[in-house]
């Protein structure tokens, strides 16, 4: 069941002076839709790109479905790519580009229209066989793009930043289809995106990217609860960090001084690795923080504070609070519920929180 | 008044700027394009009575150029010739082109387009002698091929006939058809290339598939760039192509000066015009066809 498809091993790949990819390893699971994120440059393209056979890794070994690929061509590997662009043939039809991998499979012309008509089924474009493919639109292109590497059943289908060209409504829509067409074909799908949204969104698991390196390779809630290091949590979401020191450890867990937020008992193994004495920063996420209104008690703990600064964004309302003891402000977010009055600037609040959703770097 | 002055002031500014902009070519091209085709079609129409000029109107100049089997010989060469230079052109210069276009790295391009120009810092004419120097009875393939032992006697196929016609005008040419097949190339995203090989094909069936048909309007435009003017070169045939390498150029020369025939050499010029305008639309008519149909 979780057999690797991909496996990944300490991988190098330098354009001239740049490191493009600086040894990655990484094993990517038969059947899970698997991203591959982090900010441009990172060598996340590189990457997939190197697993289509596009470029050849300076040192390293790539194997697929258990299979060394070291000089094997592009085009005999079991893998399919859907192109950032697309790169549909503007001189074919629909159907000529859905079909174009089948000419080598020799199939009769009845076997092969039948498939061209199921692929482009299951992408929802019934009707378009002879349509000029100059004439679709972004997302009808994408589609065809999908159609064309999936008829030919891959082991491996890549996709290389496929919905940053559509517009923000289009893009949600292909992010949950693209995701239910994963589970229909049960088909490997490695994507390479910049866009944490998309990535948590879609993915089994997701693999963050920074100077050529894989950081952690994880579920999404692993991901975005538990960040492996500053670089990670700074960059999945927003965070609020605030300065910390690490205190003796007791029986009930290890006990932490986090500034504006007072004395608190962390589970000794979220602590490690630091120790009693380390200057360490404290991360909590926006919705992780909650303002109590007059009525509400306090449940667990309590900090006050003054709003300094507040977003409205309709759904959601962003204060910046500064904390009673510190100079350091944190941002709260808050979803606009039904009664909730939007605070004024100025106004003191009491901010609630939980020991378990600070994160220690 | 102040304020419909400013209009008028405006106006007067703005609408002519126009024509002001496109008169000095538009003149250009009617007193150096329009007015001597007008010409060269009133002047078919005539008839020349030794010195001077029956202006009366006759198909006469044309039903000679029709039916006299001389004219049609020559016609036909011209016509065989061009296309035989075209297509070579255009199969030396593909190669050439695909070299520059995918093998030079990016920076070095605009040099190696720049040295393919070169030729043409020298005269046309000049060149024709050049490639009489090369093919010549004692021409440097012929000297070599001789002292190399490869051949007896000098070969005297390559100068003074038809072929060395052809090959002083493909190499003439050359540059005209390798700029535009480089530039379709320069066009075809090579996202494509990437997304055919990605797609199972080697690299003859991706450069079938994909390169060649687009790059197809290029060719097409590389071939139409050296067949119609080759139609009407004159000076080449006349340097290198020997007394059997004439063309309907110099036919249409020969009428205009030596035969003292005019009339006969418009009605033989407008005719040949009209033969390579009705062949290119045809031409461009299939390749669009085609193009269209591919899929």
């Amino acid at each position: 069941m979780s057999e690797p498809i991909i496996e990944l091993q300490e991988v190098f790949k330098t354009f001239g002076r740049i490191v493009a990819l600086n040894g990655v390893s990484a094993e990517i699971i038969q059947g899970e839709f698997f991203s591959l994120l982090g900010p441009s440059g990172c060598g996340k393209t590189t990457l997939l790109r190197a697993i289509a056979g596009f470029e050849d890794p300076d040192s390293g070994n790539i194997r697929i479905d258990g299979r060394d690929m070291t000089g094997v061509e592009a085009n005999r590997r079991p893998t399919n790519m859907v192109f950032q662009n697309y790169a549909i043939f503007p001189h074919m039809t629909v159907a000529g580009n859905v079909g174009f991998g089948l000419t080598r499979k020799k199939l009769g012309t009845t076997e092969t229209m039948r498939l061209i008509d199921e692929a482009l089924r299951m992408v929802s474009l019934e009707g378009f066989q002879e349509r000029d493919a100059r004439t679709l639109s972004g997302g009808q292109k994408q589609r065809v793009a999908l159609a064309r590497a999936l008829i030919l059943r891959p082991k491996v289908l890549l996709l290389d930043e496929p919905l940053s060209a559509l517009d923000r409504k289009l893009r949600e829509q292909m992010q949950s289809e693209l995701r239910n067409l994963q589970r229909a074909v049960g088909i490997t799908f490695v994507l390479v995106t910049h866009d944490q949204e998309e990535a948590l969104t879609m993915s089994d698991r997701v693999a963050i990217m920074f100077d050529g390196s894989i950081v952690q390779i994880s579920t999404p809630e692993e991901l975005y609860t538990a960040p492996a290091n500053l670089q990670v949590a700074e960059f999945i979401g927003s965070m609020n960090f605030l300065r910390a020191t690490v205190g003796r450890a007791t029986s009930q867990g290890t006990e932490v001084e986090v500034e504006g937020l007072g004395k608190l008992i962390m589970a000794s193994e979220s602590v490690k690795p630091h120790s009693a004495g380390d200057n360490v920063s404290a991360g909590i996420r926006p919705e992780m923080l909650t303002v109590l209104f007059d009525e509400e008690a306090g449940t667990a703990r309590v900090a006050e504070g003054q709003i300094a600064d507040r977003s409205y964004y309709g759904d959601m309302t962003y204060y910046a609070v500064r904390l009673e003891g510190t100079e350091q402000t944190v941002t709260v977010s808050m979803r606009n519920t039904a009664n909730r009055p939007i605070l004024p600037l100025g106004s003191r609040v009491r901010i609630n929180w939980n020991a378990d959703s600070i994160v220690l770097f | 008044m102040g304020a419909a002055a400013i209009v008028r002031g405006r106006w007067r500014f703005r609408l002519p700027s126009g024509l002001v902009l496109v008169s000095p070519p538009l003149l250009y091209a009617i007193l150096l394009l329009a007015l001597p085709i007008a010409a060269v079609v009133t002047i078919s129409f005539w008839t020349q009575n030794y010195l001077d000029l029956d202006r009366t109107f006759t198909l006469a100049n044309y039903r000679e150029a029709w039916s006299q089997p001389v004219y049609r010989v020559l016609m036909l060469r011209s016509l065989a010739v061009s296309a035989t230079v075209t297509l070579c052109t255009v199969l030396l210069a593909f190669p050439i082109a695909y070299f520059v276009s995918f093998h030079v790295p990016q920076h070095r391009k605009s040099l190696w387009i720049f040295l393919i120009t070169i030729p043409f810092w020298t005269s046309y004419l000049m060149r024709i002698f050049l490639w009489k120097v090369i093919l010549g009875y004692n021409g440097v393939i012929n000297g070599t091929l001789i002292r190399l032992g490869i051949i007896e006697e000098p070969l005297s196929f390559i100068l003074y006939n038809v072929n060395a016609v052809v090959i002083t005008l493909s190499h003439a040419w050359a540059p005209f058809a390798i700029l535009p097949i480089f530039v379709a190339l320069e066009k075809i995203d090579r996202s494509l290339l990437e997304a055919a090989t990605d797609l199972g094909e080697g690299t003859v069936r991706k450069f079938l598939r994909i390169t060649l048909p687009l790059a197809l309007p290029g060719v097409l435009g590389a071939a139409i760039i050296v067949f119609i003017p080759t139609v009407g070169d004159y000076v080449t045939p006349r340097l290198v192509g020997g007394p059997n390498g004439l063309l309907i150029a110099n036919m249409i020369e020969l009428q205009f000066k030596k035969a003292n025939n005019p009339p006969l050499g418009a009605a033989l010029a407008i005719s040949s015009m009209l033969i390579v305008a009705a062949l290119s639309l045809i031409f461009v008519r299939l390749n669009r066809h085609h193009l269209r149909d591919r899929s």
